[in-house]
C-alpha cells in the first residue's frame, strides 16, 4: 500500500497541470456543494425553530415593517417632546390593548462596555471593539420564547421598571466565565447594570424579519425594556417596530395602524411569521437552485474529466502495468494506485473544505457526497482493469 | 532434481467461437541448475510455455509442478507472489518503464517483496555494478543504449534473488557483440546457481545451453 501510494503520486506529479485542474473543479465543485448543504440544513434547522416556537402559540404572530418615508421617519424623530408623547401614546395602544397579545424583542442596539475582558469571540461585529449583542425584552417575551437561566433568575414584574437603580442584566451561558452574579456591569452611557442570571446553553431568539437567522444568546445581553426610562425619540420608534403581535384578526392590525396615522406617525406592512417563512424558503430554494446548477455544470466537467483522465493514464500507462506484474505485482495492486490517486485528490479537496468551513453536518455531507463522487469516477476504470488478464496487458503492451 | 515437472500440459485461446490449441500435452523437466534453450518455429506455444511456466498464464489441461506443488490450483496473489519470488523476467523489449531511473526500475520486483531486506540501496548498488552500470543508476532508462537496458533488466530479474531466470528471445534486438556479452552474464548466473529457460531462434544461443527443447505444434519434439 504504502508502495502504491508512492506510485500514485509519481503519477501526480508527472501529470501536474492535468491533476491541478482536475483538482480545483473538484475543489469548487465540493465547496459549492458544502454551501448548498450549509443552506438546506440551515433553512431546515431555522424552520424547525420557528416552528417550535409558533406550535405554542394559538394565532399568528405578525412583525411589524415601518415602510414609512426617510424624511416622514426624520421628522418624527426630531419632533422633540410632542413625537416622544405621540410615540408613547401609539407603544401604550399596543402594549396596552387587551384584544390581542404582543412582545416586544428589539435588538436594535449593541451593548457597548465602557470597560471588558471579553475574548474576541464575544464582538458583535470584528472591526468594532467593545460592542456586544443585546436584546431588549419586555414582561411578555418570555410566553412566547421560553427563556430559561442555568443561573440565578429571569426577570421579574419589577424588572420592566425603571426605579433609579442599576438595570437588571441576564448574560448568555458562555458569560459564566467572565462575571458573577450581582456583579455590576456599565456601559459607555454610564449606565449601571447587576447580572441576575445566566440562560441556559443554546437559548435563542428569532425575527423571520431579520431572514433565517438563529440568533444564539450565549454570547448575548438581555436586558428589560423599560419605556419610563426612554430618553430619545429613536428608542420609542425602535421599541414600536420590534413589537410583535399576536392575533388571528387582522382588524386589529388596521386599528394599530389607524391610530398611528391619527398620531401622524409610521406607516407599517403587517406580515406574519408563516408569510415570512415562506418567503425564507422560497429565497433559500432559489439560492440552492442558482448554486446547485453551477455546482452540477462544474461536477460534470470535473467528473468526466477525472474519468478520462483515469482511462487515458491506463491505456498510456499498460506497458508500466505489464512491468509491474511481471515484477510480482497484481491487478489488485495497479487499482489502488488508481484509487489512491483519485481519493488522494479527493481527500486534500476535503481537508481545504474542512478548513474553510469548520467541521460540522454538512461539511460532513460535503465529505460523503466526495466519497461518492470517488467511486463514480473509479467505478468505470475500476471495472476496466479487474477485466484484465495479465497474459492480455502483456500481449497488448508488446 | 527436478524444479518443474510438466506433464500433458494443454492451452487452448478462445476467440469468439474459434479456438486455437497453443499446447497439445507438452511434458517436460527443468532440473535445478539447468540451462536449457526453448526453440521452435513461430506459433509452436514457445512464449506460452513460458508464460505458463512463469505464472502469467494458467494451463487449460494437465499439471504444472513447481517445486513438488501443484501450481494449477493457485490463486491470482500466490501467482503473484511466485512471479515476485521465484522467477526473473528478462524479454525481448527489455520491459523497463522508459521515465523511470534505472535505479527505480531495479527497486520494482523489491517494492511487492514480503522479504526482509536491509538495505534496498546496497543491494541494487551492489547488483548494478556487478553488471557495469552502476554509474547509469540516476539515467532515465530512456536514455541508455539497448546493451545497457538489457543489463538494467537482467539486474531487476535477479535483484529479488530468485531460482528461475526466464528470457524470452533475450537477445533479439541486440546486435551480435552485445548479444554475445548478455549471454555470458546468463552463463555466469548460471554458474552461479541460477536456472535458465531461454525462448529463442538463436542456434548461437541456444549454444549456451546445457539443454535444447525443442516444440512443434504445442509439443515438445526432442
Amino acid at each position: 500500500m504504502k508502495q502504491q501510494l508512492r506510485y500514485a503520486l509519481d503519477d501526480i506529479l508527472s501529470h501536474k497541470l492535468n491533476h491541478f485542474i482536475l483538482f480545483v473543479q473538484v475543489l469548487a465543485a465540493l465547496l459549492l456543494l458544502s454551501f448548498i448543504f450549509y443552506i438546506v440544513l440551515d433553512t431546515n434547522s431555522y424552520k424547525n425553530k420557528l416552528n417550535e416556537i409558533m406550535q405554542d402559540q394559538e394565532e399568528e404572530i405578525y412583525l411589524a415593517n415601518n415602510i414609512s418615508s426617510m424624511e416622514k421617519v426624520d421628522e418624527i424623530l426630531l419632533g422633540g417632546q410632542d413625537s416622544m408623547k405621540r410615540q408613547g401614546d401609539l407603544y401604550e395602544f399596543i402594549k396596552q390593548n387587551p384584544s390581542f397579545k404582543t412582545y416586544t424583542a428589539d435588538m436594535q442596539h449593541a451593548m457597548w462596555l465602557s470597560e471588558s475582558n471579553l475574548d474576541d469571540s464575544f464582538v458583535m461585529l470584528r472591526y468594532v471593539p467593545n460592542a456586544y449583542f443585546l436584546l431588549k425584552i419586555d414582561q411578555k417575551f418570555n410566553s412566547v420564547f421560553k427563556l430559561k437561566c442555568v443561573k440565578g433568575r429571569m426577570f421579574s414584574a419589577d424588572d420592566f421598571k425603571d426605579t433609579g437603580s442599576k438595570i437588571p442584566i441576564l448574560l448568555g451561558y458562555d458569560f459564566q466565565k467572565y462575571y458573577d452574579l450581582d456583579d455590576t456591569l456599565r456601559d459607555d452611557e454610564e449606565h449601571s447594570y447587576r447580572v441576575i442570571g445566566f440562560l441556559e446553553k443554546s437559548s435563542f431568539y428569532l425575527d423571520p424579519g431579520k431572514g433565517d437567522i438563529i440568533f444564539w444568546l450565549d454570547k448575548g445581553f438581555v436586558v428589560p425594556v423599560q419605556p419610563n426610562r426612554f430618553d430619545f425619540t429613536e428608542e420609542y420608534e425602535s421599541a414600536i417596530s420590534s413589537t410583535f403581535i399576536i392575533t388571528d384578526d387582522t382588524n386589529y392590525l388596521q386599528a394599530i395602524q389607524q391610530k398611528s396615522n391619527e398620531l401622524e406617525l409610521y406607516t407599517f406592512e403587517y406580515k406574519s411569521f408563516t408569510e415570512q417563512l415562506q418567503y425564507i424558503l422560497e429565497a433559500n430554494h432559489f439560492k440552492v437552485m442558482i448554486i446547485g446548477f453551477m455546482m452540477a455544470a462544474i461536477l460534470i466537467f470535473g467528473i468526466i474529466g477525472l474519468i478520462s483522465n483515469l482511462v487515458q493514464f491506463i491505456t498510456t500507462h499498460t506497458k508500466e502495468f505489464a512491468i509491474h506484474l511481471l515484477c510480482g505485482g497484481q491487478v489488485k495492486s495497479i487499482i489502488q494506485r488508481i484509487l489512491i490517486q483519485t481519493f488522494l485528490m479527493i481527500l486534500i479537496a476535503d481537508i481545504i473544505v474542512i478548513i474553510i468551513n469548520k467541521f460540522s453536518l454538512d461539511t460532513l455531507f460535503t465529505i460523503m457526497s466526495s466519497l461518492l463522487i470517488g467511486l463514480i469516477v473509479i467505478i468505470y476504470p475500476v471495472i476496466m482493469l479487474s477485466k484484465t488478464e495479465i497474459k492480455n496487458i502483456l500481449r497488448r503492451s508488446q | 532434481m527436478s524444479i518443474i515437472n510438466i506433464t500433458n500440459l494443454h492451452k487452448t485461446y478462445s476467440s469468439g467461437e474459434s479456438e486455437v490449441k497453443a499446447l497439445r500435452g507438452l511434458s517436460l523437466s527443468v532440473d535445478k541448475g539447468n540451462m536449457i534453450a526453448i526453440m521452435g518455429p513461430s506459433g509452436s506455444g514457445k512464449s506460452t510455455l513460458l508464460n505458463i511456466i512463469g505464472c502469467i498464464d494458467r494451463p487449460t489441461g494437465g499439471d504444472y509442478f513447481l517445486y513438488d506443488r501443484l501450481i494449477n490450483t493457485f490463486n491470482d496473489g500466490e501467482m503473484a507472489e511466485l512471479r515476485n519470488q521465484k522467477f526473473g523476467f528478462v524479454v525481448q523489449d527489455f520491459a523497463l518503464v522508459e521515465r523511470y531511473s534505472v535505479y527505480k526500475n531495479v527497486m520494482i520486483p523489491l517494492s511487492y517483496s514480503k522479504k526482509p531486506i536491509k538495505s534496498k540501496k546496497d543491494k541494487i548498488e551492489n547488483i548494478l555494478s556487478q553488471l557495469g552500470i552502476l554509474e547509469k543508476k540516476n539515467a532515465m532508462a530512456l536514455n541508455l543504449s539497448m546493451g545497457q537496458r538489457q543489463r538494467v533488466a537482467i539486474a531487476r530479474s535477479i535483484v529479488n534473488d530468485p531460482d528461475i531466470i526466464l528470457g524470452d528471445e533475450p537477445t533479439g534486438t541486440l546486435d551480435s557483440d552485445t548479444g554475445e556479452e548478455i549471454m555470458n552474464i546468463f552463463k555466469k548466473l548460471n554458474e552461479n546457481g541460477k536456472t535458465i529457460i531461454l525462448v529463442t531462434h538463436d542456434k548461437n544461443v541456444a549454444s549456451y545451453c546445457q539443454q535444447i527443447v525443442r516444440i512443434k505444434d504445442g509439443r515438445v519434439i526432442k
